[in-house]
């Protein structure tokens, strides 16, 4: 199973093999939790969204026509998810996961002053920009991928990259003169 | 180039998309502009920091249990049985509700065929639920016949459609007086322009008028609309503050129609808007007109301009007065600038109030003449009388008083002419002024007087004027015509 890519594995799961699933999930997961992660920069929200992504994706992935853009459909997946959770107050979970055994916590003490400030201006950049930032900048997508996963034009997804780009510099710049 | 156009080629150039003329122009922009130099060294700094940064990895065991934490199975597609569910509710519901209709529609019948009974049950059950099928009764003019009766059906609730169904009937019905009162009541707004419609039919007028007086502000929007003749005789007889607007703007543009239907409207309001017409000389005579029209309001106007001493309010009260009138110049006599146009005004009042003015009046030259023909011809004769006569026995004035005795009739100012008949001077305008007396009382003395060398003449040609009779100045045979006539 692991030699299949992702169009057989697909092609599989609609045949009915709905066990093939775990293998996508597996080699998948990281970049879904990741890409959550640098949105919401919080652990709880990026397990939230990969989870959430994933089960959409099981649910509807019969409806997936062309298999190769699968990994696209991924993100847009997490992307509209992730917009539609900030866009409502969430509820706070308390959860039986001790967050503190985690690893991401410990590593954040020794985040130079740059990254924070870097994390601090991502958060603060409005929805779609960050979207396309990340999606650019972190993930490395092409435009024309970008503009498919947020559904809209290409020169569309290069106008909020070029904003996203400006905005976090003003904000660094910003945030530098406080320091 | 402008700083915003480089900072979307700098992201460009990030990315390696910037096509190299492009690239040099942001080059030699970078080269005069600081800010955007600094821009871009911070960007690229901020690019090379992107791949560094790192999100920290939750770690191996996370990873292990990512998966376990899931369990996937199709979710439960509840949305699809609960589709199924109301589907089948809505085709049973259908079913018995058909059944229900088939009911309903035996009993529509029935109100449609006048059957009391059957319109009490629809009209009940309208009220409590509201479910009746109001389009049933208005489809091919069924209504017709029982059309009071699907008046109250469709006014009975306020629905969505209550107010195209009750248009249905105004246009098509005969109650068409009860359909607009209705329409009204449902939807102001929407009823207005077939309300101000219907005031271009004499049968709606009264109704339509009363409606549109509550929302006047609104209506008067659609007036344009109507015929000339008819949005006159509208604005005439509304009440309200926006079409009196309406007319004032069009009276003072000097709209003869607009001064009409101002003085229809009775209200102080619109004397006020009439007597600011009168300053215009093309628009006078009718706002005069109107202000008749408009009494007793014009007459409160007037009076009130007359206490503050307004000329055109003075000069109007000759035209446009009552009792009270003569009583308010009389006031305003003592301290009034303008003197001369209340004494002309008081003139023309023939009133016992306005004698003792007048008498005032005689020792001042300019009002003189005057005040004598106003005296001469006032009502009050005895005090008058006594007051002439006194003029014309002592007084010097016995030439303007003669003149004016003319106007008087009274048989008591014979003797007092007489007398001053034969002053020297005064015989000819003494004679003129008896010819105005009764024959039968003056001809005796008109016979005396043939035989004064003075008079003689002047007698004479007065004698022959009364009687017709030519006996010369002979003074024996006019006394033998006397005593054979029957004068």
């Amino acid at each position: 199973m692991a030699r299949m890519n992702d169009t057989q594995l697909i092609l599989q799961f609609k045949q009915g093999n709905t066990r093939v699933f775990n293998a996508i999930v597996e080699r998948h997961k990281k970049r879904i939790y990741f890409f959550a992660l640098k949105l919401s920069q919080d652990h709880q929200k990026a397990e939230d969204i990969s989870q959430e992504t994933f089960l959409r994706a099981y649910n509807k992935l019969h409806t997936l026509k062309e298999e190769s853009s699968f990994v696209p459909w991924l993100y847009r997946i997490a992307s509209n998810y992730y917009r539609s959770i900030i866009r409502r107050p969430m509820l706070k979970v308390v959860s039986d996961v001790d967050l503190n055994s985690l690893a991401i916590d410990r590593q954040e003490e020794d985040d130079n002053e740059m990254e924070k400030a870097m994390k601090c201006a991502i958060a603060q950049l409005p929805k779609k920009q960050k979207v396309a930032l990340v999606l650019r900048c972190f993930e490395g997508l092409s435009y024309k991928e970008i503009s498919q996963i947020m559904g809209i034009s290409n020169s569309a997804a290069k106008a909020h990259v070029s904003y996203a780009r400006n905005k976090l510099r003003d904000l660094m710049e910003r945030t530098n003169d406080e320091m | 180039m402008k700083c915003n156009q480089a900072k979307n080629y700098m992201s460009s150039k990030l990315d390696s998309e910037l096509s190299r003329k492009k690239s040099r122009l942001l080059d030699l922009h970078l080269k005069s502009c600081e800010n955007c130099a600094s821009r871009w060294k911070d960007l690229q700094k901020q690019e090379a920091l992107f791949s560094e940064i790192s999100f920290g990895d939750p770690g191996e065991k996370y990873w292990k249990n990512y998966s376990n934490e899931f369990v996937f199975k199709k979710r439960f597609p509840i949305y699809r049985y609960v589709t199924a569910a109301a589907l089948l509710l809505t085709i049973l519901g259908m079913y018995f509700l058909n059944i229900f209709y088939q009911d309903d529609y035996k009993i529509y019948d029935l109100a449609l065929a006048n059957d009391q009974q059957a319109q009490r049950v629809i009209l009940l059950k309208e009220k409590e639920l509201g479910t009746v099928d109001k389009r049933y009764f208005l489809r091919d003019e069924r209504f017709l016949k029982v059309e009071k009766f699907v008046l109250k059906l469709l006014t009975l609730r306020k629905m969505s459609d209550s107010f195209n169904n009750l248009e249905q009937l105004y246009a098509r019905g005969r109650e068409k007086h009860l359909s607009l009162y209705h329409l009204w009541q449902t939807d102001k707004k929407r009823s207005l322009p077939i309300v101000v419609k219907a005031l271009d039919h004499d049968n709606f007028y009264l109704l339509a008028l009363s409606l549109i007086k509550e929302s006047e502000r609104d209506a008067y929007r659609y007036f344009a609309t109507l015929n000339k003749a008819v949005m006159w005789r509208v604005l005439g007889d509304l009440r309200g503050y926006y079409s009196l607007m309406m007319l004032k703007r069009s009276a003072l543009s000097g709209n003869k129609e607009a001064i009409r239907a101002l003085g229809k409207r009775s209200s102080i309001k619109a004397a006020r808007v009439l007597f600011t017409c009168m300053n215009r000389y093309q628009i006078r005579g009718d706002a005069v007109r109107a202000l008749h029209c408009l009494r007793p309001f014009s007459i409160d106007l007037i009076h009130e301009k007359i206490r503050q001493d307004d000329p055109v309010g003075i000069e109007l009260s000759t035209q446009i007065f009552d009792d009270r009138t003569a009583g308010v110049l009389l006031e305003m006599t003592a301290r009034t600038r303008n003197f001369s146009k209340i004494v002309n005004s008081l003139s023309k009042f023939k009133s016992a109030q306005n004698v003792d003015f007048f008498m005032n009046l005689v020792p001042y030259k300019k009002y003189r003449s005057l005040a004598l023909s106003v005296l001469a011809t006032t009502k009050d004769s005895p005090r008058v009388n006594r007051f002439m006569i006194r003029g014309l026995q002592h007084g010097h004035l016995h030439n303007e008083f003669l003149k004016a005795i003319g106007n008087n009739v009274s048989p008591e100012m014979i003797e007092p002419i007489v007398n001053v008949a034969y002053k020297k001077g005064l015989s000819l305008i003494a004679t003129k002024a008896l010819l105005h007396m009764p024959k039968k009382k003056i001809i005796p003395y008109l016979v005396v007087m043939l035989r004064s060398s003075r008079l003689r003449k002047s007698a004479s040609v007065i004698l022959e004027k009364l009687t017709n009779e030519d006996f010369g100045t002979n003074e024996y045979l006019w006394i033998n015509w006397l005593k054979r006539s029957e004068i």
